[in-house]
């Protein structure tokens, strides 16, 4: 039993570092590649949690070796168009100009009623006011309304906004975080003087949120 | 190129990992093997190799706990008991059963070495 508990911590940490490797995607906005050498990782972690007699390095050998590969690919990837297309294939436009293209859509083995169910995850009920649509590599579909169809911008209606900023966390859990101080270039004073000024107690504060225009927003802590 | 270097990194701890498992493995099997062909000499020259299979069963279980981490330990078991068997065969004189179990050892260990080479049955 202990030897399963011992290995399987081993493994996951190996695990957990060929994921940081890949990056943050999650399954649906992974490439094919990605989603092939993720599939294999975790089936080559199972032999060894499950079969105690296989030694544990020739799971992590293989492991390393695909995150290798895949370093390898990505890197030659952003290199060459030509292996980029190997890797990933095309992205394919299934509507043009209003017209849906049905080669393409047989070309990708894509059924109207797939294609409506796509476009219904844009929020595209009617086909109709579709301009373009593009069938990404990772099987993401991109819509682009017709004109008249768009909705209205803060630039169509002619509004002036002030410039956004980016709200950071500064207190979490009444604890202060560093890394947003020296983004925001503030000190614990700062933001001690702030909670002050709202009445709050750094023990009391859940969340506090600050921008670049001193936008505040905190939260209390429930007792 | 910035991102090739964790790629070139773990390259590099894979090819180290295989060829100290190569060497290792080809070294411990090889004086196993050298062994074996000493205890069977004595056995054909004294009726009894005692001493000789202990020696063998005391390497083995020396290099058995960095070996586990190469090999298959199901390989490596079946070995320990090929040689504890030796072990019981090398006391009683003039039985046929200690070569058997002699030759035994040398396949499984064989296998070992199989298992380990760079061959085209080893990747298909």
């Amino acid at each position: 039993m202990i030897t399963t508990i011992v290995r399987t911590i081993i493994l996951y940490v190996f695990v957990t570092f060929a994921i940081r490797v890949m990056g943050k995607r999650q399954i649906g906005d992974m490439q094919p590649n990605e989603l092939v050498i993720t599939l294999l990782i975790s089936e080559i972690v199972a032999i060894p949690l499950q079969d105690i007699s296989q030694p544990i390095l020739s799971g992590v050998v293989a492991i390393f070796m695909l995150i290798v590969l895949e370093i390898v690919m990505s890197v030659l990837s952003l290199k060459s168009v030509g292996v980029r297309k190997f890797m990933s294939g095309n992205s394919v436009v299934i509507i043009n100009n209003g017209v849906v293209d049905q080669n393409a859509m047989r070309n990708v083995r894509m059924t109207v009623l797939d294609l409506i169910e796509q476009l219904r995850g844009q929020n595209v009920f009617d086909i109709s006011t579709v301009a373009f649509a593009v069938l990404e590599v990772n099987g993401n579909l991109s819509v682009l309304l017709k004109s008249g169809d768009q909705p209205a911008t803060v630039k169509d209606i002619g509004v002036k906004k002030e410039s956004q900023a980016l709200p950071l966390p500064v207190v979490s859990d009444g604890k202060i975080l560093k890394d947003s101080l020296k983004a925001l270039s503030i000190t614990k004073e700062d933001v001690t003087k702030k909670l002050r000024a709202n009445h709050f107690e750094l023990n009391n504060v859940f969340l506090m949120t600050l921008d670049k225009h001193d936008n505040i927003s905190i939260i209390r802590k429930n007792s | 190129m910035k991102r090739l270097i964790p790629a070139a990194i773990l390259f590099v701890l894979v090819i180290v990992a295989y060829i100290t498992s190569l060497l290792y493995i080809t070294n411990s099997c090889d004086k196993t093997k050298a062994l074996l062909d000493v205890s069977v000499t004595a056995y054909k020259e004294n009726k009894t190799a005692q001493k000789e299979a202990k020696e063998i069963e005391n390497f083995w279980n020396k290099k058995e706990p960095l070996l586990s981490v190469f090999v298959n330990h199901d390989r490596i078991d079946d070995i320990e008991t090929a040689i504890s068997l030796l072990n019981v065969y090398a006391k009683m004189p003039d039985n046929d059963l200690f070569y058997e179990y002699a030759d035994n050892v040398k396949i499984l260990i064989h296998q070992i070495m199989e298992d380990t080479e760079f061959t085209m049955h080893s990747i298909f």
